[in-house]
Formats: C-alpha cells, structure tokens, sequence
C-alpha cells in the first residue's frame, strides 16, 4: 500500500512541469470571486473549489476550467479578480501589530506582488494548507521558471518554530533580492540562470499568527493534541529517525518539542516533504532563531556523519562570508555538537539521512536570551538579512558547480516513507 | 537552551480567577453571548428575555422603542446586575500555554441600565443607558519553578466593556398602532495585557505585550407595536447593522536588564468590526386577566459579521442564528396600607445559539423572576440559568438583575 501511494506520488509528479499546482493560473481559468453566502458556501463546498480566501462578503476562488464550469452549472454567478488589482486579500502595508515582521496575510501578498513584478523569474507553488487551512507558499525562482529544467536547485525555509520571527524575513528577502537583481546584476542572473530556487519562508502559518495574536513565544504548529495541549515541533516531525530517543524530541504533547504522533503527522511537514520529494535539490538551509550558529546533522546522535568533513568545510566558508559582513560571528558545528542539544526528527536529518545533501540549521541573531532572545529589532532585520546573504549564494554558487543531472531512481523507496530502522 | 526551558516550566499553579465563550482565539466575544441585542432588566431577564410587546419601563426603549406609549406618563428605573459565566477556552487558555481540566468563571456586577421615559403631546421619549457586552476574561497567572526557586512568573488579563447611551421616541397612532424609533451612541474599550518575567539564574527578562482598543458606533433601532386585541399583541424590531469603530494600540516590548536590551514593537490603528442587522418578532397574549404569554423571535445576520484588526481582516466563520424566548407573566393582586399592589411571577424559556460554526453551540436557560409594584414604585427581580451544549464544555451562565423603577 506505501508503495503505491509512493508511486502516484511520483506520478503526479510528471504531471505538471513542476508536478506542482501553481497558486496562480492563467486567466482562462484564475481567480474568481463569488458572492459569500450560505447557499454558495455550502456549493463551493461541496464542489471542492479551492478558497483562496474570504474577505469583503466574497469568497476568492482559485478555479480551473472545469472548476468554472461546474460553477456554471450550479448557476453561480463568479467574477475574473486576475485581471486588475490584487488576486487575494489586499494586507495592509507592513508596520502593523508585529511591526515590520510579516504576518501571514502580509506575506502572501507581499510574494504574489513579487511574481507580479517578476512574472519571468518567480512564481508562487501552493505546496500544501496548514491546519487552520492558510496556505504554505512556496516561492520559485529560475530563469523560464515555469518550466523545470535540469538544473541544481537548492531550498531555503523559514518559521517551522511559530517564534522566530526573524526566519520568515531572511528567507523572504533573500527570494526578493534575487528577482528585483536579476535585470542589474550579472553574479545574480548567473545564478539564477542556472538553478531552481525554492523558498518557502513561512512553513508554520497558523503558528506564527498564534505568535502575533496571543503568545509571542508559541513555538509549534497549532494541531489541536486534546486535552489543552496545542501543537507538534514541526522541527521535530521529519522521518528520518524520527523519536529516536527522548531526548531529542518529547512524546508528551505538552512538551515544546512535541514529535507528533508520527512522522509527517503535521500537513506542514508534509508540504515540506512533498516538494522535496518531487525536486532534486542538492543543498537546503533551514533558517531559525537565536544563537548565530550554523548546524549541520547528525542532530539525533552525536556520532558525526560520513560526511562530517565535507559539511563542516562548508559551514566554515559560510560562517567566514558572514562575518564578513557584518562583523558578527556564526560558530559552526554538528547539531548535536558539546555546545548544542540532541534533536531528532529535524529537518536536517531527514533531507541529509534520505538524500544526502549539505543541510544547515542556521540559527539567526541573535547570539543569546538577554540580547533578545527571539525579538530582534526591526531595524535589524535588513543587516540580519545582508550578513546571510552571501552565505547562502555561496550555497547556490556551489551547487551549481556540483551539479550533476539526477539519475532514475533517487531515493530508496522505503525511505520515502520513513520507515524508521 | 530548549532542554532547559522545559525543565523549568514547571507549573506549580493556575489559579484562573475565571474564562470565555466557545470563540476560542476570538478576544471580542463578548461574555454571556453574542446575542447582546436586546439587552433586558430584571423584568425581561424573569420572563425567559422576552420584551418586544411589553413595558414596565424605560428600559422597553432597549428592545422596541415602540412599546414607550404604553408607559405611564413619566417613568424612572436602574438596574443592577450580577453574573456567573464559565469559560473554557480564550487567550492563553487552552489553547496551548495553559491548561486547565475544568471550567473556570468570572464573575461580576454592577448597573446595567439607568434611563427615564416621559409623555408630552402625544409623543413618548426616552433617555437610558446600558451596558450591553462585557469582554472581560479570567484573568490567568502561572509560576515557574526551577530547583525550587522562583524563577518565572505569567500573567494574563483583559477587561472590556461597551456601553449604549440610547435616545427614542414614539408615537402612538390609532388606539391600536405604536411606532417608535432610537438612536444609539455605543462606546467602551477592551484592553489586554500578558506579561511573562524570568529572573535569575534563569537569563533575567521580561515580554509584554498590550493591547488596548477604544469602540464607539452608532445604531438606530426601530420598532411597531400592534394590539390586535385587547388579549393579543404583536411587534416587530429591527436594529440597524452598525461599524463598531475602534482606535487600536498595540505594544510588544522586550526588555533585559542584564542584557542592556529593550525591543519594543509599537504600532495605532483605526479598525472596526461590522456588526450585523438584528430583526425581532414577538407576540404576547392574555391567557386571563392574571397570565400573560409570550414569545420573541430574534434573527441575527451573524454571517456578515467581520473584524479588521489592526488593520487585518481576521477570520470569522459565522452564521445566521434565531434566538427563541419563551416567557409567562402571572399577574396577583392585594392591598398594601390601602392600596392595590401587583405581585407578579415570571417564568421563562430561552434557546440563544451562538454564530461559531465551528463548535455550532447554543445555550439553553431558564428563568425566573418576581416583583412588586405598589404606589407607582416597582421593584423586581429576575434570574436565568443557562448552560451552554455543543462545545463539549458545557459553559455555566447565571445571570441576576435588580430593577427598581418609579413610574406616574
């Protein structure tokens, strides 16, 4: 039965181009509005439209052809909403209850502006809906970025941990810096000319709106454990090796670093998995907050890698290019290094242990509880941002030259399903 | 850093003073319910919240402003109000930061309308105050211990109110036919405040975060009033949708001494919440001159409720609900020092649903309620007992109110 699932998965993969669902389609198809209303949310409903969102008496439907047909039958009167303004609920300019941090709803406006601006080189994917049914974005950018071609690509995410405010930005602006250069500057179009880009900057929506509304410090998603205990450590949810001890995560759904019930259990990490397993990516950073250090796996053992050499050299090179922006140092080191704390079922782990590619945790400024802790100031979110930078081009830079063109079969199928030894 | 962190949150107390509606992350809910239109006293609290066909005294210009003519030519009344709601789950409770396995109430009191009422040349005005939604919410506080030394504390508080200062008139047209109008000036606050302190050994800081809104609006409410007999009654209300305007300010500071550091996130914003069309029907009828029946309907548009907070529509999937009211009045007389008095008993059914879809949830209460008016004076007393289904939770409500009215 895994094996199957396992292969439709890979199926749907040769679908699309991408074998993923562009969050925005072409107008023939596209976003429509329709009236809100019992009568047409109980139809959309039952039609299983996708709702983008529901805002100002209307809901905001991503419909295909025969999505806009069938509303044709149900005599449900729709409008095209791609043709001029925004595609979804217009945010306000940043500067509001969080500051200049994003919320969720400023995020997602703030991606579909930048594929806007820059339809050639960046495009916003839809990878998978959080509990509280908000959407994971994930933004691509590549040269014909519509098409997948055989070229290195590389991931960055941000915010599995609700807290780390500072996680969603650096990821974010990195996406911007690379499509507002690419006309301008020749090292960027380079790169891009020459890899797939994907970011996914906000991989813990319901968690980081629980962050800004009700408890700054809320740490976990917001899956309801029963009992008043709210929450998995998405950073703790990944398949490989997943609750290999109590210590490296907890099976008690009280505990901040809460596992889950499985591995994937969370739709986050499952989004998260999904794109990763339909991609060929040959390096990945997890940005996360505080302590300014660069982590590389093993997180679950303390035994370092095959590979402890090859990840620790990398890790130099980025932490030296950091600091050379700013001054600022990023000590370097295993996971589960003397100084660190054993984790399992991190996100590291997994896309390391199954693919075996350099992932880094990069914990962002800054370096303790008393210069912050999880707050950082808005005014230190570009220079957060600037120091990063060349780290992870460096990243790109060297995953392109390492490139090689992906064999068949990549990945033994039975970790694809995380089938713990 | 985490290792240590869970080792110190250890909870050693969670003395909730009390907790909320079924609205979950929704801090505006107000307590009790969300159907705050109509609001009654003791007289309409006894008969199960039943008032569009009748009058004790100004405080009829709360529910139908049509029912003034059939008061005395001056009328005077306050009401004082005490409450008992539980809640389960808001803010920080129960959804994630704290647990509590039982049902936590707040409770309170205070004066819940003032108003006047006086006939002149035909036409009926009246002056009143109420107060209409209450935000409050148990407030939370929590410890933290670490090797049997202090070394964190939590606290979490929000108070809210929104008061109605309320003008109406009315006119008596035909012998049958009353038709009535008001104007509603509401206005209130709802301020929040968490605060979370570590202290050494633990690395010494503090996060606060407060929040404050103030609210004004304006409504109308209209009503008629029909006596289609000398036993039967009828009405018919509707109260405007109106923009509940808020001035928003928000603060997030982070402060470390030790550190040297302090981060504060400030931020304004003029938001507002559309608050929906209430429309009401309700009959009364003399079962015999002693006993009175009635039966109020009230239909609230819920589903075009919405938030924008700080300046970011929040989701609130809500949907149109019926509020069903049930009441008897039985009316005795005797004589007191020579003149008549008027005893009477109330009794009352209530069905409120509440707009969440998601737990769909009502309340169901009973009510009671007695009084004496004896010489223009008139003193009543009212109680309901509600609890909640559908949430799994089974929120408590009791709900008693004092009027005392004078009316010539």
């Amino acid at each position: 039965m895994k094996i199957k699932i396992a292969l439709l998965l890979l199926c749907g993969g040769l679908l699309s181009p991408n074998g993923l669902v562009p969050a925005e389609t072409p107008i023939k198809a596209g976003l429509v509005s329709v009236p809100k209303n019992l009568v047409t949310g109980r139809k959309i409903e039952s039609l299983g439209l996708d709702v983008l969102a529901e805002w100002q008496g209307k809901f905001f439907v991503l419909a295909g052809p025969e999505d806009l047909e069938r509303l044709d039958a149900e005599q449900i009167i729709y409008r095209p909403e791609t043709a001029a303004g925004p595609a979804y609920p217009a945010a306000p300019a940043r500067g509001g209850i969080n500051g200049a941090y994003h919320t969720y709803l400023e995020l997602q406006a703030d991606l579909f502006a930048l594929e806007r601006s820059h339809p050639n080189i960046a495009k916003i994917f839809d990878i998978g809906d959080s509990h509280e049914k908000r959407h994971i974005y994930a933004l691509k950018i590549s040269d014909n970025v519509a098409v997948e071609e055989e070229e290195a690509e590389i991931l960055f995410t941000g915010c599995h941990h609700a807290r780390e405010w500072i996680s969603v930005e650096v990821p974010f602006l990195l996406g911007k810096y690379l499509a507002e250069n690419y006309a301008t500057d020749p090292e960027v179009r380079r790169l891009v000319d020459r890899s797939e880009i994907w970011i996914v900057p906000l991989v813990n929506p319901d968690g980081l709106e629980y962050s800004i509304h009700v408890y700054r410090y809320w740490r976990k998603n917001r899956r309801d454990s029963g009992r008043g205990n709210f929450g998995v450590d998405l950073n703790r949810n990944y398949g490989y090796q997943w609750g290999f001890d109590n210590e490296g995560s907890s099976s008690d759904p009280g505990s901040a670093v809460y596992r889950g019930s499985a591995p994937f259990s969370e739709p986050e990490t499952q989004a998260i998995r999904d794109l990763f397993l339909r991609k060929n990516f040959q390096a990945m950073i997890s940005y996360h907050s505080f302590s300014q250090v660069i982590l590389y796996p093993w997180g679950y053992t303390v035994q370092p890698s095959d590979r402890n050499e090859e990840l620790r050299t990398i890790a130099a090179e980025m932490s030296r290019r950091i600091q050379a922006v700013n001054g600022r140092t990023y000590v370097y080191g295993q996971s589960s290094g003397p100084s660190m704390y054993l984790t399992n079922g991190d996100t590291t782990d997994w896309t390391f242990g199954i693919a075996g590619i350099p992932s880094y945790t990069i914990e962002l400024p800054p370096i303790d509880e008393l210069g912050g802790g999880f707050f950082n100031r808005q005014e230190d979110i570009d220079p957060i941002f600037s120091e990063n930078l060349p780290a992870a081009l460096y990243l790109l830079d060297r995953s392109i030259q390492e490139f090689r063109p992906r064999p068949p079969s990549r990945f033994d199928l039975r970790s694809l399903f995380f089938i713990k030894d | 850093m985490i290792g240590l962190l869970a080792q110190a949150l250890v909870i050693v107390a969670l003395p909730l003073r009390s907790q909320t509606v079924i609205g979950q992350y929704e801090d505006e809910a107000p307590v009790r319910t969300w159907n705050s239109f109509p609001a009654f006293t003791a007289v309409g609290l006894g008969r199960g919240e039943t008032g569009f066909t009748l009058a004790m005294d100004a405080s009829a210009a709360l529910s139908n402003p049509a029912l003034l003519p059939t008061l005395p030519g001056f009328s005077l009344a306050t009401d004082g109000y005490f409450h008992v709601a539980s809640f389960f789950m808001y803010g920080p409770v129960n959804t994630g930061l704290f647990t509590s396995d039982k049902k936590v109430s707040l409770t309170g009191g205070g004066l819940g309308f003032a108003g006047m009422s006086v006939r002149f040349l035909g036409w009926s005005l009246a002056l009143n105050y109420s107060l209409s939604e209450l935000y409050h919410r148990p407030t939370a506080c929590d410890a933290y211990e670490y090797g049997g030394a202090s070394i964190g504390e939590f606290n979490f508080e929000q108070r809210g109110a929104l008061r109605n200062w309320n003008v109406s008139l009315a006119r008596r047209i035909g012998s049958r036919f009353c038709l009535g109008i008001g104007l509603t000036y509401a206005e209130g606050y709802l301020e929040r405040e968490m605060r979370e302190s570590w202290f050494p050994p633990f690395p010494s800081y503090s996060i606060t975060d407060r929040k404050s809104q103030g609210f004004r609006g304006i409504m109308v409410t209209g009503g008629i009033f029909l006596e289609l007999s000398d036993r039967l009654r009828m009405a018919a209300v509707v109260r405007s949708p109106y923009i509940k305007k808020s001035d928003s300010r928000s603060e997030l500071r982070y402060e470390s001494r030790p550190g040297n550091t302090d981060i504060m996130i400030s931020a304004t914003a003029e938001d507002e919440a559309y608050q929906p069309l209430v429309v009401g029907l309700g009959t009364s009828y003399d079962i015999n001159p002693e006993l009175i029946f009635a039966l109020d309907a009230t239909y609230y548009n819920w589903s075009k409720y919405s938030l924008v907070f700080f300046e970011e529509p929040r989701e609130r999937d809500f949907k149109d609900v019926v509020k069903i009211a049930v009441g008897i009045e039985h009316r005795s007389s005797s004589r007191i020092f020579g003149d008549k008095a008027v005893i009477p008993f109330r009794f009352g059914v209530v069905y409120d649903p509440q707009p969440m879809k998601e737990p769909s949830s009502s309340y169901f209460g009973l009510s009671f309620g007695n009084g004496i008016s004896w010489r223009g004076v008139h003193l009543d007393v009212g109680a309901l007992l509600g609890r909640e289904s559908g949430s799994g939770h089974a929120l408590d409500l009791i709900r008693a109110a004092f009027s005392i009215g004078y009316s010539k």
